[in-house]
């Protein structure tokens, strides 16, 4: 028996569509139908990491650490949130609650239906994501054997990429087959602007060309292999492009 | 723009990370208090033998000063003590003619007597020692040598009695051994 690093599987998951790279494996895009329910989807790529996963893992060798898999999520699924930030508020888990109720009123839920996450120095931000999808991956992880280490929005990704930490950027706008992001950083209080839409719903009523925000950094996630893009995103290289 | 790094699920790698790094500090820390108090022990070891060292060092020098003064007292009082009589009286019951005592030095310092004696020849040389020695088992009069000398003739004229050839002795002895 020896003993094995333990590999990466990256997932991206949008609506209707995900990403998947196991260790030093091409991409592999797959498509389903958008109205196809979450446990189908979860189905669907189970099957294909125990597919990914039997290409590099052979009978003699026997793993004790667990392989880790690690998930991005489009912002049709978690999209993200603005809310206040009430001076005198230092705990995290008061801002989080804050962030769950602007959550809920946003996207017209019960706020107990949702998770939230937030980034303790940046408050006035916070991502959303339903409590059904999280407790999905983590079935996901359970029954394929393997240890979910991340779970994060694509768009938070792209505000920590290099060309979006240059002093010139202010904000992002992400384009992803489901959904349209943009993000803008004030100079004061509140420190973001957001501007959120799901493509699929409102592609008409938005011009996603919009050349009124200077200093923007615009990328684009395509289901197909791209020219690698300069300072982009570490995950998934070959899936960007300027939009 | 500021970067946004939100995520589900707790990194629990920092932990790991800060709970190597805690217990290494902690370990580092323990050292650091151990190797001072072992250090802080050994400083006072050394300060305890130094002080009992120079405590040693005083003590006999004051105890050598001591001895000395001692010393220097008794050998005072040991001389003031000495009896010259033994030296005298064999000096002066010496009646030989032609046997002259020419000169007496006593060296206190280190108790030693010298007498010198002027005689015509050399047989009288025994005839001094014996007398000198005599009534001692072991005798502690010495010979140590004799010279000739030309001096005047004794009790007379120089130039008309003419110079005549002595010979001088010298016998010492120890004060102690009288």
């Amino acid at each position: 028996m020896s003993l094995a690093w333990p590999k990466t599987l990256d997932v991206h998951l949008g609506r209707g569509y995900f990403l998947l790279r196991s260790h030093k494996q091409a991409v592999q895009a797959h498509q389903y139908p958008a109205t196809l329910p979450l446990g189908r989807s979860f189905a669907i790529l189970s099957d294909l990491l125990k597919q990914a996963r039997r290409h590099h893992s052979t009978a003699s060798r026997t793993r004790r650490l667990q392989d880790r898999l690690r998930v991005t999520l489009s912002a049709a699924l978690c999209p993200p949130i603005t809310h206040p930030v009430p001076t005198g508020i230092k705990s995290l888990d008061e801002l989080q609650a804050i962030a769950c109720a602007a959550a809920a009123r946003q996207l017209d839920c019960d706020a107990d239906t949702l998770v939230c996450a937030l980034q303790p120095f940046t408050p006035g931000l916070a991502a959303a994501l339903q409590r059904d999808l999280m407790d999905g991956l983590h079935r996901l992880a359970d029954e394929n054997g393997l240890k979910l280490t991340s779970v994060q929005p694509l768009w938070s990704l792209v505000t920590a990429c290099r060309a979006a930490r240059k002093k010139r950027c202010t904000g992002i706008q992400l384009r992803e087959p489901d959904a349209l992001t943009t993000i803008s950083q004030n100079l004061t209080a509140p420190l973001f602007s957001v501007l959120s839409t799901d493509v699929m719903d409102t592609q008409v009523s938005h011009d996603a060309s919009d050349n009124s925000l200077p200093g923007t950094l615009r990328l684009e996630l395509t289901l197909q292999p791209q020219k690698s893009v300069a300072n982009a995103p570490k995950r998934w290289p070959t899936h960007w492009r300027p939009s | 723009m500021r970067p946004l790094r939100i995520d589900f699920v707790d990194d629990q790698k920092w932990r790991v990370i800060w709970f190597i790094t805690g217990t290494l500090l902690a370990l580092m820390l323990v050292a650091y208090q151990f190797w001072a108090y072992q250090n802080a022990q050994r400083q006072n070891e050394l300060r305890q033998e130094l002080e009992s060292l120079q405590a040693e060092g005083l003590a006999q020098v004051s105890g050598q000063a001591l001895d000395k003064r001692r010393a220097h007292a008794l050998a005072m009082a040991k001389l003031l003590q000495t009896d010259y009589n033994k030296v005298f009286q064999t000096l002066e019951t010496l009646k030989q003619p032609g046997i002259r005592l020419r000169q007496l030095q006593i060296d206190a310092t280190s108790r030693k007597v010298r007498v010198e004696y002027e005689f015509e020849n050399l047989d009288q040389i025994s005839v001094i020692s014996g007398h000198l020695n005599s009534g001692y088992t072991n005798p502690p009069w010495q010979f140590e040598g004799s010279s000739v000398s030309s001096s005047p003739s004794l009790g007379g004229n120089f130039a008309a009695m003419g110079d005549q050839r002595t010979t001088r002795g010298t016998w010492s002895c120890a004060i102690d051994a009288l």
